[in-house]
């Protein structure tokens, strides 16, 4: 056996001809910690990929111990164990920590969820890695840091031999990076190897065994860190030729045109003062989340700062929104031409336009011919290739999509002009047109401010550049300044983090864990009646005794033994329609159609009763049938064209009206056959009538169903965060047929009981039902939208909807104050809601 | 792509047209043309307000229940007040902003799609005007002017058809020129591009949902003007049918995209179908189901052209 875990021999890899990985061979040693090094392009994200069966090599061969390795998806890598812990985190934010670690991979026991065993596994797995996270709570209430720790620790879960941590640090403090480091050396002892990327150099050499350089897709070299330096280690990195070749001529510099005094935002930026001239560019420059970037949303109007004053021209101005900004003449080319630059569906001329609106406009009318002239004048002096101005933005490439972007915020005349990282994905040619533009745009006198992810750029365009680290502005470098340098800065080098400053934050930390672990320890019955009181549901079935007695004092024959026998009864029914409802919601669906389905498959059933002479009991099992399919018919329709289950259910409520009309010709279908099934609604059983029986029963097998399940388990996390369902392995378009039917199924059970109950089926049950199970789905404190979910909470909704519609009837108030109580209670609890989760967030940040 | 959908639009009237003149002898009767314009009127008024919020990447399913809710507000004031018909007016055109503006307000500052918002105030609306009338109809208005308005007619055509043809071509032309429209299919196309362009996106959205709840009181108002009277059924359904004519003209049902000659072409098509529909005798039942199955249709065939085109 060779000495390596890993071996890779001339791996290679393209994207559209483009050469991502070439020809790259190495070997990872068992147990080491192998850090991998170079710039932003060089590779080394495709190769982990690679790696970790997200995509599959071109050329070339993997061994793992010796044994050809080749995943087809990051399932099989699991399954060979390499285990990779993606930059952005896929965590659903909702669920606790067991949840995440076995999402997608729960495990079971005769076909139940295992809890016991997961969480003995989850907090063995956290134990071992020594930390204190409270494993009950939704991981959204955990720090950013612990939320890392969940997601390396699904990875170890997985038993890994390889652990890929993609600058896993970019989110931790100094107290969590060191117990990250920690624990990367008690898994290197067990004998794991770990791959780690990272662009902080000091941190690179207190943890890594050897350092592996890339560069342009290339493999460089392999060094022992005790043989390198960092210096050594980003000369490698840069290579001898500068990537970037353009020479800015030198511009007039005329007067101040923005300043910014002290300017903070509280965990962002630190005292950052700044002042931009006219025909000058001013570069920033840091790694992500080292500050410059919100320094640029309270430039824009798009953050507030906590304290510090910004001018223009000598004039202090407080932008609240980027309307402010603009009309000071500020413009801001956005990074991300997607999301935040460029509406991509609109035309290049409409694109450009939207940015003059304002400006040109007249009484509120858009001065159409004005906007079309500048928007062509723009095409034409940006040299933006198009057929002609009314293409669609899509159709245009990058660099011409780029292009667009630029012209749309020139057009606006501004005189400080904000561009962020205007050359992100586009190509050379491109790149060179747009720094040909700034270099124009400052000989007019513009003020520009500017990032890239590309240093090089930086270096060759901007007069100034200004380097951020940990929010705070640490160095002016001017233009020209070698790389390497700027690198040391931004990224540290070890001796520019004091050791002093780094032991307090240690110590701080720690005494904070310490806290934390003595708070628990404390009062846990205390504790326990506390959480008990804080539940939604306590709150929601107390509102619902007090609504009951209020009605009894109100009204004295509303507490009669008749009067809760029907309260019962009617709860029974809706019941059903809300716990079906309940699992709906918990995917993040909203199915509108259950009344309908109600009505049309009790219309069934007694058409088949009566014409058909069927059999009561084999009519109810192909209502039932019947039930469900309209229930899959919803489920479908939305998988298939990709809708929310709301607009698709929308429709349907009408379709399966006109189902229900049909069936029963518009008049109620009565001379139902005596016997076993309508004798069901009169049985009593301890006083209870059979239905409410069958419907407890419903509740409780549902309930069980919803707690031990991978079905329900699932659709929580569907509902929390689709996409990573996906990337778990989840099969989401199924699951979301499946729940869709059984609400159908719901719906025709709580049918079969209204016939058996009324002895005849008529044309208006129904109509309000699916909003009273949505009312005391919500009232009962599951979530719009999705990821969770209480059934008891359910429960305690419907008895408090079923009881004040009773009471509504009783005190003589017609059927509109009860629609409008539906509705109210619906906003309220929504509003409610909202608030009770931001008290929870404004606890938790105070703590 | 718009013109695309104009076309299918005008071939769809056309074919159901003649479809209907083939297999009913009362449909290509200039008596049911005129009918059939008249009673488009409403539905054109409402659909046209939607119009705007599908533009805005929004649904609204309270204007049924808004527009019913003005219709009662007006009678019950004429009735009780004996207040002209022409001052009631007004003030159901703002209850209808009220609710709109309840609407946005809601939406916005519970952070939810107005879809959902609408599922529960369309209750509140409904419920206030079964509370305002005790679930009766309100007739017995008297003599007005308005009541004359709402059943003359110039040249056989009923006088609130031109209502209808004026709000359409307002609202065409204030939809191409305005900058307020323009941004509601900003926030529509991409939210996050249109704030970042300055364009003051809680604000549109409230003014939005006013706009939504103003037309719907005008129809309300056109709707009493004509009937002379108030129901407290009525309304229902007419949020899916403005939905189903939005998108059928061209409009996306995920924002930046929606035409008002679109859309009137979509409330025609969908108007020719109900009449046809009738005169065949078809059961109410099976033109409910339709009504449904249109929307769906609609719906996913927008989805998978949309997806073609892209």
């Amino acid at each position: 056996m060779s000495e390596y875990i890993l071996e890779m021999k001339h791996i290679c890899k393209s994207f559209h001809q483009v050469r991502a990985v070439k020809d790259v061979s190495f070997g990872l040693k068992r147990g080491e910690v192998h850090a991998i090094c170079g710039e932003n392009g060089a590779g080394k994200s495709t190769l982990m990929n690679l790696i970790a069966g997200v995509y599959r090599y071109d050329d070339g061969e993997m061994l793992i111990e010796g044994q050809p390795y080749r995943p087809k998806d990051p399932g099989e890598a699991r399954k060979r164990g390499v285990n990779i812990v993606f930059q952005e985190l896929s965590l659903f934010s909702l669920q606790s920590a067991d949840k995440n670690i076995f999402a997608g991979k729960e495990e079971t026991r005769a076909g139940l969820l295992a809890h016991k065993k997961m969480m003995e596994k989850t907090v063995h797995t956290l134990q071992e890695m020594e930390l204190s996270i409270d494993v009950e709570k939704p991981v959204f209430q955990l720090s950013i840091g612990q939320r890392q720790w969940i997601e390396i620790a699904r990875a170890l879960a997985d038993e890994a031999k390889i652990l890929i941590l993609d600058e896993p640090n970019s989110a931790l403090n100094m107290y969590e990076t060191e117990i990250l480091f920690q624990l990367i050396r008690e898994l290197t002892a067990k004998g794991i190897t770990i791959i780690y990327i990272s662009h902080r150099m000091d941190e690179v050499f207190d943890i890594a065994d050897r350092i592996t350089v890339m560069r342009d897709g290339s493999y460089i070299k392999t060094l022992r860190v005790e043989d390198t330096s960092i210096d050594e280690i980003i000369a490698l990195m840069l290579g001898k030729e500068s990537k970037c070749v353009f020479t800015r001529s030198v511009s007039q510099k005329g007067k101040v045109i923005a300043e910014g005094k002290e300017i903070t935002v509280a965990g962002k930026v630190e005292e950052v003062s700044f002042s931009v001239r006219q025909g000058e560019v001013l570069g920033l420059c840091g790694l992500a989340g080292s500050g410059y970037e919100t320094l640029l949303q309270v430039l824009f109007g798009l953050k507030r700062m906590d304290s510090g004053a910004l001018y223009m021209e000598g004039e202090q101005i407080d932008s609240k929104s980027p309307l402010d900004a603009m009309k000071r003449h500020i413009a801001m080319v956005p990074s991300d031409r997607r999301d935040t630059g460029l509406m991509t569906e609109w035309s290049i001329e409409r694109n450009i336009a939207q940015s003059l609106l304002r400006i040109t406009s007249h009484k509120g009318l858009i001065n159409q011919k004005e906007n079309r002239r500048i928007a062509k004048e723009y095409i034409e002096q940006l040299n933006v290739v198009c057929k002609s101005a009314e293409d669609a933005m899509v159709e245009l490439s990058g660099g011409n999509q780029q292009k667009v972007l630029l012209a749309k915020w020139l057009a606006t005349e501004p005189k400080l002009l904000i561009l962020d990282d205007p050359t992100r994905g586009i190509d050379v040619g491109a790149k060179q047109e747009i720094y040909q533009l700034i270099d124009r745009l400052t000989g007019q006198g513009f003020a520009v401010i500017l990032t890239s992810s590309e240093i090089d750029e930086l270096t060759a365009l901007s007069d100034r550049i200004m380097l951020f680290r940990n929010g705070r502005h640490i160095e002016t470098v001017g233009m020209g300044a070698a790389k390497g340098e700027i690198l040391k800065y931004i990224a540290g080098d070890g001796e520019e983090s004091k050791k002093g400053g780094k032991d307090a934050a240690l110590k701080e930390g720690r005494k904070e864990e310490e806290k934390k672990k003595e708070s628990v320890g404390r009062g846990r019955f205390m504790q326990k009646a506390a959480s008990f009181f804080r539940k939604k549901e306590t709150g929601v079935f107390l509102a619902a005794i007090a609504v009951f007695i209020g009605f009894s004092l109100m009204v004295p024959s509303f507490f009669s033994g008749q009067n809760i026998a029907v309260i019962l009864k009617q709860m029974s029914i809706l019941g059903l329609l809300t716990y079906g409802m309940t699992f709906v919601f918990c995917a993040g669906e909203v199915d509108l159609s259950v009344g309908m389905v109600l009505n049309a498959s009790m219309a069934f059933m007694a058409l088949l009763m009566t014409k058909a002479g069927l059999d009561p009991w084999l009519a109810v099992a192909a209502g039932l049938l019947l039930a469900a399919a309209l229930g899959t018919v919803n489920g479908l329709l939305a998988v298939a064209f990709r809708l929310p289950t709301i607009v698709v259910t929308l429709g349907t409520v009408s379709i399966y009206r006109g189902l229900s009309l049909v069936l029963n010709g518009g008049k109620t279908i009565s001379g139902l056959p005596k016997g076993s099934f309508l004798l069901m609604a009169r049985v009593k059983l301890f006083g209870v009538s059979l239905i409410a029986w069958i419907s407890i029963i419903v509740f409780l097998a549902l309930l069980f169903v919803f707690k031990n399940t991978k079905f329900a388990r699932h659709l929580l996390l569907l509902g929390d965060h689709p996409q990573a369902a996906e990337k778990m392995g989840i099969k989401t378009g199924l699951l979301r047929v499946k729940v869709m039917a059984l609400s159908g199924l719901l719906s025709g059970l709580g049918a079969a009981l209204t016939l058996s109950n009324l002895t005849s089926a008529d044309t208006t049950t129904g109509a309000d039902y699916a909003m009273s199970a949505i009312g005391a789905v919500v009232i009962g404190g599951t979530k719009m939208g999705g990821g969770s979910g209480s059934m008891w909470g359910s429960l305690i909704g419907i008895m408090l909807v079923t009881v004040i519609q009773n009471g509504l009837i009783f005190l003589g108030m017609q059927s509109g104050w009860r629609s409008l109580f539906i509705g109210v209670t619906m906003i309220v609890a929504i509003f409610i809601d909202i608030i009770v989760e931001k008290r929870r967030i404004k606890l938790k940040t105070a703590n | 792509m718009e013109e695309k959908n104009g076309i299918m639009v005008l071939a769809g009237i056309l074919l159901v047209s003649i479809l209907f003149a083939c297999t009913t002898e009362t449909f290509a009767a200039t008596a049911n043309f005129l009918r059939l314009l008249r009673q488009m009127v409403i539905m054109v008024i409402i659909a046209t307000g939607m119009t705007f919020v599908v533009a805005t990447g929004e649904m609204d399913i309270s204007v049924g229940a808004i527009y019913n809710l003005t219709v009662n507000i007006m009678a019950l004031l004429i009735l009780h007040t004996g207040m002209s018909p022409w001052l009631c007016a007004p003030i159901g055109i703002l209850a209808g902003v009220a609710c709109g503006v309840i609407n946005g307000v809601a939406s916005v500052s519970l952070g939810l799609p107005a879809i959902i918002i609408t599922l529960g105030t369309s209750y509140i609306y409904r419920g206030a005007t079964l509370v305002l009338t005790g679930g009766y109809s309100v007739g017995n208005l008297g003599k007005s002017s308005f009541f004359n308005f709402g059943t003359g007619s110039f040249m056989g055509i009923n006088y609130t058809v031109f209502v209808a043809v004026l709000v359409v071509l307002a609202s065409a032309w204030w939809m191409r020129r305005s900058v307020a429209c323009r941004e509601f299919l900003a926030i529509g196309s991409n939210a996050n591009a249109a704030r970042y362009t300055g364009v003051p996106v809680t604000l549109r959205k409230i003014q939005n949902e006013a706009l939504m709840g103003g037309f719907a009181g005008l129809a309300g108002v056109v709707s009493l003007a004509f009937m002379a009277s108030a129901t407290s059924e009525g309304g229902s359904g007419y949020e899916m049918l403005a939905i189903t004519a939005v998108v059928a003209g061209g409009g996306s049902t995920d924002g930046g995209r929606a035409s008002v000659w679109g859309t009137l072409g979509g409330i025609a098509l969908i108007m020719i179908i109900k009449n046809g529909l009738m005169l065949m005798g078809i059961s109410t039942a099976y033109q409910e189901a339709t009504e449904g199955l249109l929307l769906v249709l609609v719906i996913a065939m927008q989805k998978l052209m949309h997806k073609r085109t892209r």
